[in-house]
């Protein structure tokens, strides 16, 4: 839960900023979050099921994998931006 | 208007993809909402510098009931897939060595290193299983990890409670009496 703080710190930090979406509140775009939470919580319930139905040595195969894709956006974002 | 409609579609994607991740690895999605959002926050015309901030603080505010519900949803399984295995030996002079066993189990289960969760596995000894096939058969409705004969451990096993079976059925050689 350390994500509660953050995101509070976030509507605080930018509480009086011009320019920011509509339905915003500080650097939280409510609009956004409402579109995007309802799929993100089904999918979390599914995944959670998913990784219980799974053997544990695929599941660290996978975070294995999952974890080398984002380290190569790192590093092609580093070596291309 | 089907701008409109391409962004709710993007942002139901990404909400799915990230919500997924989030329940299978535990990660929190950021790694899908925030570039997403990046990109899809140009459509919406906010300035540049405050376009990176936007991102996190959205997908911050999106992980709190993303983990909620993948904690929920953990937890529900969870405790059956604990392993709860129950420790107690069995023989066939079951009363007073269901209680030596379970004395005996103490000492041995720090061997063993596994969780014993307290439940009252017999309440009448024809629930004892005599033999591992016949906890497989369902002959005994009792969870097992060591069967006993003649005051020797000769396999061990431990009960799936999910699954209702036995796993890890196998032999126990530090138990074998020499």
């Amino acid at each position: 839960m350390v994500s509660i703080p953050g995101a509070v710190g976030y509507m605080v930090a930018g509480w009086d900023r011009m320019g920011l979406p509509p339905f915003s509140i500080g650097f939280v775009s409510i609009a956004a979050v409402l579109a995007l939470m309802p799929t993100s919580f089904l999918a979390a319930t599914l995944g959670a099921g998913v990784a219980h139905h799974m053997p544990k040595r695929r599941l660290e195969l996978y975070f294995a994998t999952y974890l080398l894709m984002v380290c190569g956006q790192f590093g092609s974002s580093l070596a291309f931006d | 208007m089907s701008d409109l409609m391409l962004l709710a579609l993007i942002l139901i994607a990404a909400g799915g993809l990230s919500g997924f991740l989030a329940g299978v690895f535990g990660v929190g999605g950021g790694t899908v909402v925030v570039p997403v959002l990046y990109e899809v926050i140009v459509m919406l015309g906010v300035p540049d510098e405050l376009r990176m901030p936007l991102c996190a603080g959205t997908s911050l505010a999106l992980i709190v009931p993303t983990s909620i519900a993948s904690f929920t949803s953990h937890r529900k399984t969870d405790f059956g897939q604990f392993r709860f295995t129950e420790t107690v030996e069995y023989s066939d002079h079951h009363r007073c060595d269901w209680r030596n066993g379970a004395g005996a189990l103490r000492t041995r289960r720090s061997i063993q290193n596994r969780v014993r969760v307290g439940r009252a596995a017999h309440s009448s000894s024809a629930d004892i299983p005599r033999s591992i096939s016949d906890a497989r058969t369902g002959r005994a409705s009792a969870s097992q990890t060591a069967v006993r004969f003649d005051h020797r451990i000769v396999r061990s096993a431990d009960w799936n409670w999910r699954r209702h079976s036995i796993e890890h059925d196998h032999d126990v050689p530090w138990a074998r009496n020499p």
